[in-house]
């Protein structure tokens, strides 16, 4: 089976603490595994600073650990380095990471799948699906916690597009409101990640 | 009299420092870094430090952003009382004219001194004073203006009620178009919206995500003459396509007793890349004398654009083209000003602007020769 565990217990960098994937078991013919480090992806988050309505771009981070699928069911978990996020402002990405996110405590936010039904066999031709509701839980800053997610996929003979989103409040993972001078964030956040599988 | 007027209005480069420009860092609206939310006046905390930290050039400087955030106040790293926030200005020019004619003449003019004051009610600043009291120089070239004077150009409360609303009432500027630092270009001055053109009134913004509304109804500067007072309304819708390209609409209408006076325009604002901006503004003004005399009927437009780019941080290359035609008769004159230079934030609270100035003007009769003007501005907010 696919090693779930990666991001979870893995505390290296990530590039110098990769995981080989292991050849996939006979059994499991018609399920493929991928390891995210390997492929394109990119995570991204949405915030709202008040009371201007300034609109803060996190970016710059991807995905690290494992994805599979077998045929309609979709296992994931994952990791984001989050030092690697930066909203392009330096006195933001500073306080973000070193007063409110801690990165030197809690270096990822991992995200794990299990079992997510698609729906239909995704391995089996071309097609895509559109915003299938799924559950997930998210653990960032040594807090997990159940989170609604957003799925669209996209596949063919080559590669499998995955879209997932998922919002949720950032003080539930005990993170207080950060304010600054004025500026105050709003509580919500809605995180995209987007990852490109090749088969 | 008519080209000493444009002479005036575009040589001298008066500012109460607004930056649309800095949409490409991701800060559409004005009310981030301004007390006001129509851009301009003094700047809040967060600008102060967002100016020291990010905006500034480091070159002379080796800390890090927090550390230069936490310098920004009045008095550097002394926090002051949570209720109190002053503020100094000072803008000189240097300015060297008709470069290279027999009619050269170099210059130094103290374009701008003032002394701003907020206070607050409240700890999280949802009801503030805002007061400012400042240096008018005498216009240059008009022999009959009033001498150099001190006026207070703002004073006004500014409540936010709720999320989202921005309440204001007092002596403030009007929201119309892009607000920005050049406040004689033809998209400010000329159109009666200069750096002294403030009027008492109330006026209201919504903010969202994705717009901004705001407008006003004003009743005039009460230290005028009645007389001279434009009474009117004014309002600006600007729509976010993202976070950093927006499309602005404006309009504004006012009148005193010897004209009455429209603007419209619409105005874009692009953020391409980080310290990479256009802000575009193109309108329509009408000027109708009300007493046969005194003032010249106008119906013509204006078109303001402007190109702020960083080639490393706190230093930038500025782009500027204006264009205006009084009317649209074909005997009507057109001018045109396009400068190049570069403006650098190199240390906290210090600005300086240069640049090299064509001015042009086109009639169909009378077409003067071309004009080269050189300007160094030094700019300090403290």
């Amino acid at each position: 089976m696919v090693d779930l565990s990666y991001a979870e217990t893995n505390p290296a960098p990530p590039a110098n603490a990769m995981v080989e994937v292991k050849p996939t078991p006979a059994k499991y013919a018609n399920s493929l595994k991928f390891d995210l480090a390997k492929n394109p992806s990119k995570v991204e988050f949405f915030i709202i600073g008040k009371p201007s309505m300034l609109k803060i771009n996190g970016t710059g981070a991807k995905l690290y650990g494992f994805a599979s699928i077998t045929e309609n069911v979709l296992n994931a978990n994952v990791g984001v380095p989050l030092k690697n996020l930066t909203t392009g402002i330096e006195l933001r990405d500073e306080h973000m990471k070193n007063k409110y996110l801690d990165v030197e405590k809690y270096p990822y936010a991992i995200l794990k799948i299990l079992n997510a039904d698609l729906g239909k066999n995704i391995l089996s031709g071309p097609g895509e699906i559109k915003n299938l509701k799924t559950k997930g839980q998210l653990k960032i800053r040594g807090i997990t916690k159940d989170v609604d997610i957003d799925l669209s996929l996209s596949f063919n003979e080559k590669s499998i597009s995955i879209d997932a989103t998922t919002k949720f409040l950032i003080t539930e993972f005990g993170i207080e409101i950060p304010s600054y001078m004025g500026i105050k964030i709003a509580d919500e956040v809605i995180v995209i990640t987007s990852a490109q599988l090749k088969k | 009299m008519k080209n000493i007027l444009f002479f005036y209005f575009f040589i001298f480069s008066e500012s109460a420092v607004a930056y649309p420009d800095f949409i490409s860092y991701g800060y559409k609206s004005c009310i981030s870094c301004h007390y006001s939310g129509g851009g301009g006046g003094q700047l809040n905390d967060y600008g102060r430090a967002l100016f020291a930290s990010e905006f500034s050039a480091t070159t002379f400087r080796d800390k890090k952003p927090a550390e230069l955030a936490s310098e920004s106040g009045f008095l550097g790293a002394t926090e002051l009382p949570w209720w109190i926030r002053p503020g100094l200005k000072y803008r000189g020019l240097w300015l060297r004219t008709n470069v290279g004619s027999a009619y050269q003449k170099d210059r130094i003019i103290h374009m701008q001194g003032d002394i701003d004051l907020s206070l607050h009610f409240d700890r999280e600043n949802k009801l503030v004073l805002v007061t400012n009291y400042g240096y008018v120089p005498k216009p240059q070239g008009n022999s009959q203006a009033q001498a150099s004077q001190w006026i207070s150009r703002q004073h006004y409360l500014r409540w936010m009620p709720a999320d989202r609303w921005i309440l204001y009432a007092g002596l403030m500027d009007k929201f119309y178009g892009i607000r920005h630092a050049d406040h004689t270009a033809v998209n400010r001055g000329l159109i009666s919206l200069g750096h002294s053109d403030q009027s008492y009134g109330v006026a209201m913004q919504y903010l969202t995500e994705k717009y901004e509304l705001s407008g006003g109804v004003f009743l005039g500067n009460f230290s005028q003459e009645e007389n001279l007072r434009a009474k009117g309304i004014s309002g600006l819708f600007e729509y976010s396509l993202t976070d950093r390209i927006t499309f602005g609409t404006s309009a504004l209408t006012q009148a005193n007793y010897y004209v009455d006076e429209s603007r419209f325009g619409l105005s874009s604002r692009i953020g391409f890349g980080k310290g990479r901006s256009l802000i575009a503004e193109f309108g329509q003004y009408k000027n109708l004398g009300k007493l046969g005399y005194v003032v010249n009927d106008t119906d013509g437009y204006y078109l303001f654009l402007q190109s702020l780019v960083s080639f490393s941080k706190g230093y930038n290359y500025l782009f500027s083209f204006q264009n205006y035609r009084p009317n649209t008769a074909e005997t009507s004159f057109e001018f045109t000003k396009l400068s190049l230079g570069f403006l650098f934030f190199p240390l906290q609270r210090t600005e300086i602007r240069t640049e090299i100035v064509n001015i042009r003007t086109v009639a169909q009769q009378n077409t003067s020769p071309d004009t080269w003007n050189l300007l160094t501005q030094l700019h300090i907010s403290w």
